[in-house]
């Protein structure tokens, strides 16, 4: 296994998946994603991050109910574990500490 | 209105699928792909939403995480370990079925016996008369007489060389 580096769509999808809450499955992910972020996103591009985040023990999934349009086929539902969650929050705590470390001039230096 | 068969995805596609996508995800990865098809129909109408699944699938056979690779058979010589599995199964099976078992067996052991018996014979039959100098050109002959009573019918053998 690779650790638990956690990527920038990596960080996307778990984000996603704790927004949906309990109606996290590929299709909707899909189109929240595509909704929020503007990307065009394959199904297959966001199940292999799905998996490749539950391998790393941030998600956790399960089955759900099968519908007609689906032929018969039940959805996998996912949730943020605790160790996704605390993921998430080290990656917003350090953006936080970076942005706070920038200086005045940094950014304003050639507007002003 | 017209009533025709019902959208559906190519078949090769979904035998791709079916063969390549890895058994553990199949059906939630499937189901989300005809859910998208679906959508698609309605919103797109049927020929783009096949061209997307197509594109879709490829798209998504690219992530070796969610793909299988088939399994070489193993090699039968080189994997011994079934072995004690294929042993306690032969005496279970030779405990159940006891007469078959017997006549299997008893069968095969006789029939090993008899033809170790007939080499024995025939090795000792060849043994005979080997001291002699040209013992290959060593023949038989029988002489039977069948005008004599049958009572006093003689045999008579000779051991000479030709």
């Amino acid at each position: 296994m690779k650790g638990t580096y956690l990527g920038e769509f990596e960080e996307l999808v778990l984000l996603t998946v704790a927004v949906l809450y309990d109606q996290a499955y590929g299709v909707a992910l899909l189109e929240e994603i595509i909704e929020r972020s503007g990307r065009s996103v394959s199904i297959g591009a966001l199940h292999s991050a799905l998996e490749r985040l539950e391998e790393k023990g941030f998600l956790h999934s399960r089955l759900g109910e099968a519908t007609a349009e689906r032929g018969g086929r039940r959805k996998r539902f996912f949730t943020v574990t605790a160790s996704g969650e605390k993921a998430l929050r080290e990656v917003r705590e350090m953006r936080n500490t970076m942005w706070n470390a920038i200086p005045q001039a940094a950014f304003s230096g050639s507007a002003a | 209105m017209k009533k025709s068969i019902p959208p559906h995805p190519p078949f090769w596609v979904l035998w791709l699928l079916e063969r390549f996508v890895s058994t553990a995800r199949q059906e939630d990865l499937l189901g989300d792909l005809y859910e998208l098809f679906h959508r698609r129909v309605k919103q797109e109408g049927e020929r783009k939403a096949k061209v997307l699944f197509v594109r879709d699938t490829f798209l998504l056979l690219i992530h070796s995480n969610l793909t299988t690779t088939p399994t070489p058979m193993p090699s039968p010589t080189s994997d011994s370990s079934m072995l004690s599995h294929y042993l306690t199964l032969t005496f279970r099976v030779l405990k159940r079925q006891k007469a078959f078992s017997f006549l299997n067996l008893g069968g095969l052991s006789a029939g090993i016996a008899f033809c170790l018996l007939i080499f024995l014979f025939v090795k000792e039959e060849y043994s005979f008369d080997q001291f002699h100098e040209n013992a290959d050109h060593l023949y038989r002959l029988e002489l039977i007489n069948t005008h004599a009573q049958a009572s006093n019918s003689q045999t008579h053998k000779w051991t000479c060389y030709l």
